[in-house]
């Protein structure tokens, strides 16, 4: 394989009736053992989790889009030298066996990976890798398929260890030296809202239309950090 | 789109399995569909941006904060600044249009090159189908946080902002007519002025009801069924906080077993 090919590797992941995970690819050089030699993934009820088991070299370098739940395709983006970027993060389904044998990278549980994301280049086409293998130092979630997505409950502090209710004793109320525009936008919707939220700071929790504000935002910031040429 | 696609996957795989969010979905299936939900969003924005020289921040998630009166600071983050060329042209849709185009070799109008400040929603942009006095005052609402901003922006830096620009990404993903919505506004000097008043006028107010006898009874909470206030003062002893009579009875997942 030429040095400058950059080999994407490409799962199809897919979940069947019972949540479980299939998931298929070409087998790697580079697996630990014979047994390890698949990508693979499980998943929680969270939705599918994905994770770097082992890699050939602490230089390796791989980019990796991110996965979640709603996306039901997983691509590895692998350089085989260190200073091989990804060069386009953009799925690719038709892999080359071969190409897919000479990668360096290795999908399979949950082992011992620590992933460190680093910027996507302004100019869509990454000079770093999205994700960089650093070490083996941590897990990853470790979730079985069978545990309740319910777990904890967010937010409201919960008073209910004693089944007792609130009252104004077990507050100190202060006036605020400093607001944002959404607790003055609360004040002027409701004022009791405001008042629990931001002066008893008993927070609401959050909520789908919340939560997907924050990750648009969050992805748009990431997509726009970056050097565009000011020419006016 | 696969980039900007790839990005929202990524902060949500960052983000899934904190304290804030674990809790968030009963079923894989239902954070599927919130998932795919949000890349509409983006989709719909990139159909708007979909060039690399179209979007031309020169300020993105900035922290702003300035004192507007004594003991009275106001901060927060503005989405993005851009810089924009101000044609002048008011009656266009987007005055400010031309200049977004820098670089992508259409023609340029000449102008002032100014700040135009810009916010996203993920919503749908409120429905102007009320009458006349309620739709001026729906927009005036939807603006007034980027008015704010802007002040914030003048009071603390100087920073002088010319336009300002809504995003509405649209709805769900079920909704195949959804369309991002673009508002466009020309800002004046009185819009930030009256802002200013209007907020010295709320603190005031929460500071003569922080300052009362009875703080807790002072907030008087709202009609809307949806509203926070409703769950959280099922948290309180009877007459402990200013209560709604007759009490309706406790919605969501906070509900209290009696």
């Amino acid at each position: 394989m030429d040095e400058n090919t950059l080999v994407p590797l490409n799962a199809t992941i897919s979940l069947n009736n019972h949540d479980a995970l299939s998931s298929s690819s070409s087998p790697s050089r580079h697996t630990k053992n014979d047994d390890d030699n698949n990508i693979s993934a499980t998943t929680t009820s969270f939705g599918p989790i994905l994770a770097l088991h082992s890699y050939d070299a602490p230089s390796t370098l791989a980019a990796v889009n991110a996965f979640s739940p709603f996306s039901m395709n997983a691509t590895l983006l692998v350089s085989p030298l260190p200073h091989h970027y990804a060069n386009n993060i953009v799925s690719s389904s038709a892999q080359d066996e071969e190409e897919q044998e000479s990668s360096v990278m290795i999908l399979d549980g949950y082992d011992d990976v620590q992933l460190q994301s680093s910027p996507v280049q302004n100019d869509l086409l990454p000079r770093e890798p999205a994700v960089v293998v650093t070490e083996k130092t941590t897990s990853m979630i470790t979730l079985d398929d069978n545990e309740t997505a319910r777990t904890s409950s967010p937010a409201l502090p919960s008073n209910e260890e004693e089944d007792t209710l609130f009252t104004a004793h077990d507050f100190n109320i202060t006036i605020p030296k400093v607001l944002s525009p959404s607790a003055l936008k609360e004040y002027e919707n409701c004022p009791q809202s405001f008042f629990f939220q931001y002066i008893l700071k008993l927070k609401q929790p959050t909520n789908t239309a919340l939560a997907k504000g924050s990750m648009c935002h969050s992805a748009l910031e990431q997509f726009l950090g970056l050097e565009y040429p000011i020419a006016i | 789109l696969t980039v900007l696609h790839n990005l929202y996957r990524k902060v949500w795989s960052q983000h899934r399995t904190t304290d804030i969010y674990k809790g968030l979905f009963d079923s894989v299936a239902a954070e599927r569909e919130w998932g795919m939900a949000g890349l509409a969003c983006l989709s719909r924005y990139y159909q708007l941006e979909p060039h690399v020289a179209a979007p031309n921040p020169v300020q993105r998630e900035t922290w702003v904060r300035a004192t507007l009166a004594e003991n009275v600071t106001v901060r927060g983050i503005v989405d993005r600044l851009d810089l924009v060329r101000d044609t002048g042209d008011d009656n266009d849709d987007d005055p400010a249009a031309a200049a977004t185009a820098v670089g992508a070799g259409r023609d340029r109008k000449k102008g002032d090159v100014v700040l135009r400040l810009m916010d996203y929603k993920t919503g749908k942009a409120p429905d102007l189908k009320y009458s006349p006095a309620m739709n001026a005052k729906i927009e005036r609402e939807a603006w007034d946080q980027l008015v704010l901003y802007s002040l914030l922006l003048r009071e603390s830096k100087n920073t002088p902002i010319r336009f300002l620009r809504l995003i509405y990404l649209g709805g769900d993903i079920d909704d195949d007519d959804a369309v991002a919505t673009v508002w466009n506004k020309r800002l004046e000097q009185g819009d930030m002025d009256d802002m200013k008043a209007k907020i010295l006028r709320l603190w005031a107010e929460i500071v003569e009801k922080l300052s009362s006898d009875d703080p807790f009874r002072a907030f008087s909470g709202c009609s809307r069924s949806f509203c926070y206030c409703h769950q959280c003062r099922t948290k309180f002893a009877p007459d402990a906080v200013w209560q709604q009579r007759p009490c309706p009875p406790a919605v969501g997942r906070y509900e209290r077993k009696t």
